[in-house]
């Protein structure tokens, strides 16, 4: 205590009265409430990306190879599909269609219709001389020819996009839409598939790169074909890839 | 006069029932694309939807067309 006494300097406070101007904006700020910053945007939570085992390279190229729009004929772990049937569990690896090339026969037909009625058009004028003045039903035959020239068009894109070959962790799908009144979807697991083989038939598939894949399954299941679906050769090896990891699951644990 | 005046009425006639079948079979394809959606579901399936009630409308529109003009 001694030595805190002679060490410790002692400063000597003078005592002020506070003022009163400085008191009442102290009061007055004290009382006005703080402001408050602006909400950050909150942001989606990323999802973390799926770690796949991938030995033999084929989920990179077929990464490479996909494209992640929806009117893709080849879409690799596409996230915003989603089939009749599909497991909780279940994860689409590959989603497949007939390569866009197949698209262009309906698409030129599409084109030459739009331009008929140029060419009918000399032909229609030749009724008024016939006495029958067909203005409005030009007009009705007109406006009726578009329509179903879009009709045509819409139901050939519908054929295409709604006939897709999906092969998930589990099994393979194929939804087939054959008609405007008939439809199919048939499916196998991958421990029924046998073989699995690839046809290129013509020029067209040689350069566009696309071809036929046939599953073959067990006696008692039906046999699929992938028609003219893109990267065939890679579909395969995804397949039989799948195939393999089925056999050593099952190997492991054949009950499952 | 007359043979031009049922000449007329017959292609309106045509058109009309056309038209109507038409119809029908737009209703036809709504129906299929509904399912179909059901089966296969993605971000395009509401347009798809759309643009076949749009079809239907427009053919609906037509067939009035048809009754008033032809």
């Amino acid at each position: 205590m001694i030595l805190y006494n002679v060490f410790v300097p002692r400063i000597k406070v003078d005592h002020q009265e506070p003022d009163p101007v400085s008191v009442a904006v102290s009061v007055a700020v004290a009382d006005r409430p703080l402001p408050v910053p602006p909400e950050k945007p909150v942001a989606e939570p990323v999802k973390p990306p799926i770690d796949r085992p991938d030995p033999n390279g084929t989920n990179k190229l077929l990464n490479a190879k996909s494209s992640p729009s929806i009117l893709s004929a080849f879409a690799a772990f596409p996230d915003a599909v989603k089939f009749q049937g599909e497991d909780a569990d279940e994860e689409i690896i590959l989603l497949m269609r007939a390569h866009i090339v197949t698209n262009v026969k309906w698409f030129l037909i599409t084109l030459a219709l739009l331009a008929f009625p140029l060419i009918l058009a000399p032909l229609v004028g030749s009724l008024n001389f016939l006495g029958f003045s067909g203005a409005g039903t030009g007009i009705v035959a007109l406006i009726f020819w578009y329509l179903a020239i879009f009709t045509y068009a819409f139901i050939n894109f519908l054929y295409w996009y709604f006939n897709v070959y999906i092969v998930t962790n589990e099994r393979v799908v194929d939804i087939d839409w054959y008609s405007i009144l008939y439809h199919k979807t048939s499916s196998t697991r991958i421990s029924k598939i046998q073989d699995v083989s690839v046809t290129r038939v013509g020029v067209f598939a040689g350069v566009f790169d696309y071809g036929d894949i046939h599953i073959q399954t067990a006696a008692e299941e039906a046999n699929f074909e992938f028609a003219a679906v893109p990267h065939p050769e890679l579909v395969k090896d995804k397949l039989e890839e799948l195939m393999e990891e089925e056999e050593k699951e099952w190997e492991v644990n054949p009950d499952a | 006069m007359l043979e031009l005046l049922q000449f007329g009425l017959i292609v309106k006639l045509f058109f009309v029932v056309l038209t109507l079948f038409y119809v029908v079979f737009l209703l036809v394809v709504y129906r299929q694309i509904s399912l179909m959606t059901q089966v296969l579901d993605s971000h395009l399936s509401p347009l798809i939807r759309v643009v076949a009630l749009g079809q239907i409308v427009a053919a609906v529109f037509l067939l009035v067309l048809a009754l008033i003009l032809a």
